[in-house]
């Protein structure tokens, strides 16, 4: 803190006559973690202040996979949102992992063990398959329910990845020690997820009970 | 000017250039700071205002005037969209202004605490420092050679952030 006084008194410039409740009140506007992680760069007044932003918004760019031991660029940005310790309110966006049309919507229950899976499909697609099936043959139809079992397959597949990219990501950020609020969506605005944390409450008590180390023993 | 001032109270507010600004009381009572004083009956016909030149003042003067017309949001409810319209088409207008006029207006709103008016010159601050480089920023913001990291702390710092440069 004196350190910081020191540079100020040194600093004539008019950005550096600003006092640091206003640079402050600048850098919780920035909001985006890449900028703000930028901005650590820029001084030693900007990268002493910019720890206490309260507000960050993430957008991955690429989905994350959580089975590879080297989490690449979006690893270290998860190291980097760690260090803002003050932040209290997080938003995260994900990338679609759905560019096509297939899938409306998902609801996932799971413990520590999965205990169910709903996913709710357009009609348009099965009932595309329907009326073909009934004007073709016996033989075709096998084949296309085939198909069709194999697209649930992957859909379901789909919506346990994010289901658990949410949950691992949860697990970590729930130890950022100020944190009041926490949404997870992805570019298609699905798979949202919205947490208030509350302290002692069994959510956060369940959450912060896990280290990826346990889960990868538990799965 | 506005047409109702003719009976309404004026202030006099003095610019470090020893300018002179007669205006409406109820538009100097958009700074908090102005406010305090003439509650406290501190406050003179003249107020000098010894750390802010008359450029600055002007510009916050023009800003005060046009938020004291302006219907307040919590005033009524179901005040008209166009005023709100208005006042935020005049906000994004008033703020294309260099980085060093910004940054006086930002310190004189300060000191005669003006809240929504530092509000719009940090979003207007935020806004061009989104998307830069440290240098860029550096560069925009004028910051002083004296505050930049050592080299060592600059390297560390950028391998902690490579993913950002991205």
């Amino acid at each position: 803190m004196n350190e910081i006084k020191k540079f100020c008194a040194e600093d004539d410039s008019s950005f550096g006559r600003l006092p640091e409740e206003i640079v402050f009140q600048i850098l919780d506007k920035l909001i985006d973690l890449k900028t703000l992680c930028l901005c650590k760069l820029v001084s030693k007044r900007f990268r002493f202040i910019v720890a206490q932003v309260e507000t960050i918004s993430f957008t991955v760019s690429t989905y994350p996979l959580l089975d590879t031991p080297n989490l690449g660029s979006y690893g270290s940005a998860i190291v980097s949102l760690m260090t803002f310790q003050c932040v209290k309110c997080l938003r995260i966006q994900l990338p679609s992992s759905y560019d096509n049309h297939s899938l409306f919507k998902w609801k996932f229950n799971f413990r520590i063990r999965p205990d169910s899976l709903i996913f709710l499909s357009p009609s348009s697609i099965f009932n595309n398959k329907e009326s073909n099936v009934n004007e073709s043959s016996q033989e075709v139809e096998e084949e296309q329910d085939w198909e069709l079992t194999n697209k649930k397959a992957d859909i379901m597949g789909e919506c346990l990845k994010d289901a658990m990219t949410r949950f691992v990501m949860l697990i970590r950020i729930i130890h950022l020690p100020l944190l009041e609020n926490v949404s997870i969506t992805d570019t298609g605005k699905r798979g949202k997820v919205s947490l208030s944390v509350e302290k002692n409450d069994d959510l956060y008590d369940w959450l912060s009970s896990f280290s990826l180390d346990n889960i990868k023993q538990k799965l | 000017m506005s047409t109702s001032s003719s009976s309404s109270k004026k202030i006099v507010l003095k610019s470090a250039d020893n300018e002179t600004f007669e205006i409406d009381e109820i538009v100097a009572l958009e700074s908090q700071a102005i406010k305090n004083m003439i509650e406290d009956e501190c406050a003179d016909n003249v107020i000098p205002l010894g750390n802010i030149d008359s450029k600055t003042l002007s510009k916050i003067i023009e800003y005060c005037k046009k938020h004291a017309e302006s219907p307040k949001k919590d005033d009524n409810a179901d005040i008209d969209e166009k005023a709100v319209e208005d006042l935020k088409s005049f906000d994004a207008e008033f703020a294309k202004v260099d980085m060093p006029l910004i940054q006086d207006i930002l310190m004189a709103a300060n000191f005669l605490n003006i809240d929504n008016l530092i509000g719009l010159m940090c979003r207007t601050i935020a806004d061009r420092i989104k998307g830069k480089t440290p240098e860029e920023i550096r560069k925009i913001l004028n910051i002083n050679k004296n505050d930049l990291l050592s080299p060592e702390q600059e390297a560390k710092a950028r391998e902690e952030n490579s993913w950002a440069f991205d």
